[in-house]
């Protein structure tokens, strides 16, 4: 396998007796990105993410990961894949040292190495302080960090992980994400799914949209909001704001070309504009030149949630 | 020296199954083993120092109490290494199972065969550390002289026969979808396997004691046993490495119906043949030589691991673990049965053997011998095994359809079983508790029904017999339903084959066009 590894989903279809739960589902991610797989509860995230895994079998349909199928040759592609799932149920009477020298062994390590990778995963995971704990006595955070530990103990190349940060608090979900960025820095290629949009439009470079079984779409989120052709959405507050001032300044915003939607606010206004960063610094200095007293400017809603809406929109319409 | 050892270890090391060194140390750290441990040393230390003093106040050395306390222990020891221990391993593994923890182990480098390995060492080495402790009492029994190092070794011989078999049953048992969902169901179970291999070990010592037989023709005998019970384990471990590759499905799919035709084809032959023998068995009324039956059965033992030596190389679904390989062959393709219905053929074929076997010896030789109501106890198990996995197939399916998979194929042997049972014991109850017509004590014979009516055809009321024909009846009914079902799905099967091979000729066709053209 070469070093740039890349996991191509083609086709994937299974159904669990009547319900259909994956539709010709096809996306493709590769090393050093992390890919989010989003959908809601029952969209098909977890099946999929069990093919891909080689857990399940597809009714038709491919993953094949460097061009070798997981479906027709699943213990070539085991090597390189790690899979976490959501919840860590483990053994009863097990300690956390016990349990990733057991899957060390499960592994084939050589005697030699197995400790010191134990200790190098426990070091990047932080999970040093829990290592002589027992494992259902463990915080979900720190389940979730022993599951990735888990996973990291062959070394896989690809990681497929099914909502690590579900349930967890912000710092231990902070904490989780951090790990995953220097995954992927180390040319990891990660599918992570998640029902929660905010989080994943923190780490993800690129996602898919799932719905009821079906990709609604895929690739990165400059793409997918080129797809959308929506612009992004910016809310800019004004100090002791009266209707006669929102007015002035809605007026204002309506006549800088690149803004569009200009809408009333309580307190200013907000408005959608296409372009970069760049763009929204301008129409900031555009403002203050105009004497107008901001006293807070800021991006409104995750550009991920706005795809997320507007691509499962139709369907959700389709359905009423 | 030392570094060629410390190599070895290291490789050792890297080489030992993982599950086996994860199982053991789960084990050391629970609590239930220590109390298991510390249990059956105070009750040898009790046991010992009860008799003692009952001696040393009779001041004799009485050989039948002496042999009536190793008996005791190794009750003991059976019931807590080969039915409580292993139990322990069900439910561990069963949750194992549950939650996932198990899937999460076949993606390493483990595959299910060491899995089922791995435990069952454990367990195996839990139960070395309780046959270990015996030896004091061993020691005290011999002294006293009620029994000679023949009979101890041999006990402990046949003893340890039971406690390998019992934990690779338990594990195939664990395998099976729903087992421990009613926990009446698993709390019967637990009990009967206690019950059941204390009662026949206290049978078979006693009766040797009583007459003595100790020689080198038994020790033949007990090692035919003994590997008749090693081929039983190889066929449960077996089974147990296959349920865990297949995953844990039931609804029908092409693959499944076309291996089920396959296997419904040897149900049809079974049925009506084991009906028609196993009835006359039972008219004919008395025995035959047990030592043709007990070779007999390690041929039929034989049989089944024949049969699944095909077997492991197929499976009604294509699970993404391993590639299928179906036979165009039609002899191979008797022997390549799907799933929970692999198990049930594979029953019945044994079943079969048997049936037959006893029914010749009964119209051969008249004989009442224990060992021959042994081998009818293992009779009786597939017996039941088999008809009850028919009769939940075929009424699941038909009554319950959508419920289909829902329904444990295990909850439907237990309740089979039991009914079977309820019916012979009233039977026997009605037949009068005062006047058996055989050597063993009534509660065996419990266990042993339906087959052992065949020992009551004489000195029964009217009402006995009655229902111990009812108790026929119902293994009458079963096969029936079961040859119906059997004969639909065959047909069904067939079809789905023919397309099957089909689409297989076609495809096959295609490539060497290409193949040509290229």
């Amino acid at each position: 396998m070469s070093d740039k590894t890349r996991v191509e989903v083609v086709n994937l279809n299974k159904s669990f007796e009547d319900v259909h739960a994956v539709r010709d589902v096809n996306f493709s991610f590769e090393s050093g990105e992390i890919h989010g797989f989003i959908g809601k509860n029952g969209a098909g995230k977890t099946t999929s993410m069990r093919i891909i895994s080689t857990l399940e079998h597809p009714d038709s349909g491919d993953v094949l990961i460097d061009n070798i199928s997981c479906i027709s040759e699943p213990l070539k592609v085991r090597p390189v894949l790690g899979f976490m799932p959501d919840y860590l149920d483990s053994y009863k009477n097990m300690m956390v040292d016990d349990y990733l020298d057991f899957y060390a062994r499960a592994y084939e390590l050589p005697p030699e190495k197995r400790q010191s990778r134990i200790d190098d995963i426990v070091e990047f995971t932080g999970m040093k302080e829990m290592y002589y704990r027992p494992v259902h006595g463990l915080s979900k955070g720190w389940k979730q960090r022993l599951s990735l530990a888990r996973v990291l103990i062959n070394d896989p190349k690809v990681l497929i992980l099914d909502e690590p940060a579900a349930g967890l608090d912000p710092q231990a979900r902070i904490e989780i994400h951090r790990l995953l960025r220097i995954l992927a820095d180390n040319n990891k290629a990660i599918l992570i799914s998640s029902h929660i949009l905010h989080e994943l439009s923190e780490i993800c470079d690129s996602v898919t949209i799932i719905e009821r079984g079906q990709v609604k779409a895929s690739g990165n989120l400059a793409s997918l909001q080129e797809e959308m052709d929506q612009g992004r959405r910016v809310e800019v507050h004004l100090d002791r704001p009266n209707s006669e001032l929102t007015k002035k300044l809605q007026i204002h915003l309506c006549q800088i070309p690149e803004i569009k939607n200009v809408t009333e606010l309580n307190s200013g206004a907000s408005f959608t504009y296409h372009g970069d960063d760049t763009i929204r610094a301008k129409i900031l200095s555009n403002l203050i030149k105009e004497d107008f007293m901001i006293t807070d400017y800021h991006s409104a809603g995750s550009s991920l949630v706005d795809a997320f809406i507007n691509f499962t929109k139709d369907n959700e319409e389709t359905n009423k | 020296m030392s570094a060629s050892l410390q190599k070895t270890f290291r490789y050792l090391d890297w080489k030992i199954n993982a599950v086996f060194i994860k199982d053991l140390r789960i084990k050391l750290q629970n609590k239930t083993l220590t109390i298991a441990f510390m249990s059956f040393l105070a009750l040898q230390v009790i046991t010992v120092g009860m008799f003692a003093a009952i001696l040393s106040r009779t001041n004799s050395k009485d050989t039948e109490m002496s042999m009536f306390m190793w008996q005791a222990v190794m009750c003991a020891l059976i019931i807590i290494c080969g039915a409580l221990s292993p139990f322990q391993a069900l439910g561990q593994f069963k949750s194992e199972l549950k939650n996932n923890s198990t899937e999460l182990v076949l993606l390493s480098n483990l595959n299910a065969k060491k899995l089922i390995r791995g435990k069952l060492f454990s367990c195996w080495c839990s139960s070395l550390l309780f046959i270990s402790t015996v030896a004091p009492t061993l020691t005290f029994c011999y002294l006293i002289g009620g029994i000679d190092i023949n009979f101890a070794f041999f006990t402990i011989f046949i003893t340890i026969g039971y406690l390998i078999t019992a934990p690779v049953v338990e594990l195939t048992l664990a395998t099976f979808k729903g087992f421990m969902s009613n926990s009446i169901v698993s709390l019967l179970v637990l009990v009967a396997k206690a019950i059941f291999p204390t009662i026949i070990y206290t049978a078979i010592t006693s009766e040797l004691v009583r007459s003595n037989i100790i020689n080198d023709e038994l020790w033949l005998i007990s090692t035919l046993v003994m590997l008749g019970l090693m081929v039983l384990a190889f066929f449960a471990y077996q089974v147990a490495a296959n349920r865990l590759r297949s995953p844990f499905e039931d609804t029908d799919t092409p693959q499944r119906c076309t291996l089920l035709a396959i296997s419904s084809l040897p149900l049809l032959i079974y049925l009506p043949l084991h009906f028609i023998l196993d009835y006359m068995g039972r008219i004919s009324g008395s025995a035959s030589t047990w030592e043709f039956l007990a070779i007999m059965a390690v041929i039929s033992s034989g049989i089944f691991n024949i049969g699944l030596i095909f077997i492991s190389n197929t499976s009604d679904r294509i699970p993404p673990q391993r590639k299928v390989k179906i036979s165009r062959h039609g002899l191979w393709q008797l022997l390549m049965f799907p799933s929970v219905k692999r198990l049930m053929a594979l029953s019945l074929l044994a079943n079969f053997v048997f049936t037959t076997t006893i029914t010749i010896c009964l119209l051969l030789y008249p004989h009442n011998s224990l060992f021959y109501k042994i081998i009818c106890l293992n009779l009786s198990f597939f017996n039941l095994t088999g008809c009850g996995l028919v009769a939940h197939e075929t009424l699941a399916k038909w009554f319950f359809p959508k419920k289909h998979s829902k329904i444990s194929p295990a909850t439907t042997i237990i309740v089979y079983n039991l009914l079977t049972e309820i019916v012979a014991m009233c039977a026997i109850i009605i037949s009068g508790w005062h006047k058996p017509n055989f050597d063993l004590p009534y509660w065996t014979i419990i266990a042993l029904s339906p087959v052992t009516s065949v020992f009551q055809s004489a000195g029964v009321s009217d009402l006995g017999h009655w229902l111990l024909l009812a108790n026929i009846l119902i293994a009458g009914v079963a096969c029936i339903f079961g040859l119906i079902f059997a004969y639909i799905k065959w047909q069904e099967g067939r079809e789905i084959f023919r397309e099957y091979n089909e689409i297989n000729f076609t495809q096959k066709q295609s490539k060497e066009l290409t193949d040509a053209e290229n």
